[in-house]
């Protein structure tokens, strides 16, 4: 009968059940996105209760988006896309913006970053990428990272860095010049 | 334990030239009670006359001391105390599974939103209808709003149970749970539940309430029920002349109930144990069963 | 996504969960959970289940919770308690009024181009008053349903049916008041078909505690149009609300108040029939 009995269900079949009003498909999707959802989150907010909010608040909007999801592109991205500007308005106007961890927690080691398997982990073509991005300093890092990677518009990155529009435009603009300076002199592309 | 929880008076109700309830009179205690009889003997406006939907034309109800028959004040806490299922539940369109039980639910005094929404979800989860609490009442199958209905009866554990032919529509399994639900419930508070169902009697109940054409034609325990077949209830290789129903059992045998028993000793015909179905055809006769198809 | 070869192993998992990656490393690691039902899995052995559970019954609270219809979010927005909202947002019907209300605009709004017209006022007396009424038996029809049940709960019958009607009349009064100031030549008439409203609407719920919304809603339509009708024959579409006619109207909201609330002590109240 319901999605519980189907607990492999593809992402699409169980947005689709939401859409239709099936609790169970929201509690396996939920079971199978909470997790990894939660370690993005927390990588970019430190305060564990905004995190929990934040997702809570994704699964709610969720559930009533599913009749508005196009069915195009993976559940999984749409819901960190929901995640990520959840997280963006909840920590618009606060004074102290929580940053991103960007120290070197731990010095990557060479010979994991050259492998194979981290070429396909990257989920880039160019390995050098890593190494370009490594080279950058964490300001910059940052902004990629908010705007290439989590997919935020200047404005939204801004709020969720605590920076004014403008130093954020100004140090993707560097960054991106830094990196395909770098990436240049490996012959590979960046646009 | 045994201290009267409900007490009917010679309660009479009449519509138009119809008398429906004739100065019916009974007592319920706690624990699980079967109201058993045909389809317009009175089962269901004695229920709604119990349950203060209905006013009796004359007669007083008494439940848990306050009487159900008097004022609004009166009327009121026996409201409290109640938990009741009626024979058909129709639902407002539009509204989820846990919509309905939640505006019950404010009917029944549960202020606190909080507390309110706990409350619903517990009997949802009861029923089996947790994971079908955000859905469409519409989009349920029979057995589902049916179990809904009588999710809305377990707010709040209430003293008194009513139930109008609860497993109506239930496949055999939901049946079964629903057996279980009601016989916890019976060991705190008392259940009444009104069915042509032998079967629900026989698995539930200890005492069993027949009534037909508004009176009570037996008030007792099921063995005392059951006792009332014995030795009218036979085992033999043909149909016994005149009984009032016969089969062919797993074995082979023709199982007859009622009709002429052999007056001489007859070694192919054997007495055999009856049931509560037996009973009930033997007290009620062909009518036992009169309509049954109309509300199942 | 299930064809990738490539999978993160525990370790790493591990360590990306405990923020002990480097930023680069971590960007990767989601950069392939996104398209990794595997990997997604496998993070759950790095959440606490207890917080999980938190979340998702804060998400089962929060889908739970009805959409209430609009009319009610607005009386929500208007100071309206929560248990109210759920016992309005019931019955559906509070956008019926509303409906009722618009084609009032839409009349109204055509006769109210030939300012001299008495058609247009008659227009508006006949269809004003009717708003809140038919609104408030349409406030009871889909509630029905549930009577039988309703009627044997604890719950204050005659708060249940003040609640009902008053909320049809807040969400419509002001709407038609104000329509009626608007069009050119209806005057004080935007205010007096407030005295025949209240008599009427307090006669439908008399009349629905014996009868059902079906039979009351035309009963009452109709009776108000002959009213009207028949003034307006005799040219004296104005003394269907002038003083003596109030009067009236008085009268009869303080003998159907009475006798409603006689029906209500009763098993009775509007919508749960005998
Ligand atoms: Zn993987």
């Amino acid at each position: 009968m319901g999605m519980r009995s189907h607990p492999d269900a593809e992402d699409a079949a169980l947005v689709r059940a939401m859409a239709a009003g099936d609790e169970a498909a929201l509690r396996v999707l939920f079971t199978r996105h909470l997790p990894w959802l939660r370690s993005r989150l927390a990588r970019r907010c430190s305060d564990p209760e905004i995190v929990a909010d934040v997702l809570q608040d994704t699964f709610v909007a969720a559930w009533k988006g599913a009749r508005r999801w196009r069915g195009d592109g993976e559940v999984a991205a749409w819901l960190w896309g929901i995640a990520v500007r959840r997280l963006v308005s909840r920590l618009r106007g606060r004074s102290a913006p929580v940053t991103l961890p960007t120290a070197e927690v731990e010095a990557a080691d060479e010979r994991t970053l050259s492998s194979a398997e981290e070429l396909v982990l990257l989920g880039v073509e160019h390995g050098d990428l890593a190494a370009a991005l490594r080279r950058l300093s964490p300001q910059l890092r940052a902004v990629i990272e908010a705007t290439v990677l989590d997919g935020l518009t200047t404005r939204e990155a801004a709020q969720l860095l605590g920076l004014a529009q403008g130093t954020v435009k100004g140090r993707v603009r560097k960054a991106k010049a830094q990196l395909r300076q770098d990436l240049i002199s490996y012959q590979s592309g960046w646009s | 334990m045994n201290e009267t929880l409900v007490a009917v008076e010679a309660v009479t109700k009449r519509y138009g030239d119809t008398v429906a309830l004739d100065a019916m009179s009974l007592t319920l205690r706690s624990g699980l009670t079967g109201l058993l009889g045909p389809n317009g003997a009175g089962k269901t406006t004695l229920i709604r006359i119990l349950t203060t939907a209905t006013a009796p034309s004359s007669g007083r109800i008494t439940v848990f001391g306050h009487d159900a028959t008097g004022s609004l004040v009166d009327r009121t806490e026996v409201r409290r105390q109640l938990g009741y299922v009626p024979q058909e539940v129709r639902f407002p369109r539009g509204l989820t599974c846990f919509a309905f039980v939640d505006y019950i639910a404010v009917l029944k005094e549960w202020t606190d939103t909080a507390r309110r929404h706990t409350e619903v979800r517990r009997v949802l989860d009861l029923v089996g209808l947790g994971d079908r609490a955000t859905r469409k009442i519409r989009a349920l199958s029979g057995g589902q709003r049916r179990r809904l209905a009588l999710s809305q009866a377990f707010l709040g554990r209430p003293r008194l149970l009513v139930l109008d032919e609860p497993t109506a529509g239930l496949d055999p399994e939901q049946r079964a749970s629903l057996r279980t639900l009601l016989s916890e419930h019976g060991r705190t508070g008392a259940v009444l539940l009104a069915t042509h169902q032998t079967e629900d009697v026989a698995a539930l109940c200890e005492r069993i309430i027949v009534v037909d054409a508004g009176r009570i034609r037996f008030d007792g325990t099921v063995a005392e029920f059951v006792a009332t077949a014995a030795g009218r209830v036979w085992l033999g290789d043909a149909p016994l002349p005149g009984a009032l129903q016969t089969w062919r059992t797993g074995t082979g045998r023709i199982r007859s109930i009622g009709g002429v028993a052999p007056t001489a000793p007859d070694p192919t015909v054997s007495a055999a144990e009856p049931t509560v179905e037996d009973a009930y055809l033997l007290m009620l006769g062909p009518a036992a069963h009169a309509g049954a198809e109309v509300a199942a | 996504m299930s064809t990738m070869s490539w999978h993160c192993d525990p370790h790493l998992l591990a360590r990306y969960s405990a923020g002990a990656l480097d930023a680069v490393l971590a960007a990767s690691v989601e950069a392939h959970l996104v398209h990794c039902t595997q990997c997604q899995t496998a993070m759950a052995a790095h959440t606490d289940p207890d917080e999980s559970d938190r979340i998702w019954a804060g998400v089962r609270e929060a889908i739970a919770r009805p959409v209430l219809p609009w009319p009610v979010r607005l009386l929500r927005r208007c100071g309206l308690n929560d248990e109210d909202a759920v016992l309005l947002s019931v019955s559906r019907s509070l956008r019926g009024p509303w409906t009722l209300a618009t084609v009032v605009v839409l009349v109204c709004a055509v006769w109210a181009s030939f300012p001299d017209d008495p058609r247009g006022k008659a227009a508006y007396l006949l269809v004003a008053p009717l708003v809140p009424v038919l609104g408030v038996v349409a406030a009871f029809v889909s509630v029905d349903q549930t009577a039988e049940l309703a009627v044997t709960t604890p719950y204050s019958k005659a708060r249940l049916t003040l609640l009902r009607t008053l909320a049809v009349i807040v969400t419509t009064v002001p709407l038609v008041v104000a329509m009626g100031a608007l069009i050119p030549g209806i005057g004080w008439m935007a205010v007096t078909w407030l005295g025949p409203a209240f008599g009427l609407t307090l006669t439908a719920l008399v009349g629905l505690t014996w009868l059902s919304a079906e039979v009351i809603g035309p009963a009452v339509l109709a009776g108000w149009a002959a009213v009207v009708a028949g003034a307006y024959g005799h040219d004296t579409v104005a003394t269907t609300v002038a003083a003596p006619a109030q009067l009236g109207y008085l009268v009869l909201t303080v003998v159907t108040a009475a006798v409603l609330s006689l029906r209500i002590r009763s098993t009775n109240f509007p919508g749960a029939l005998p």
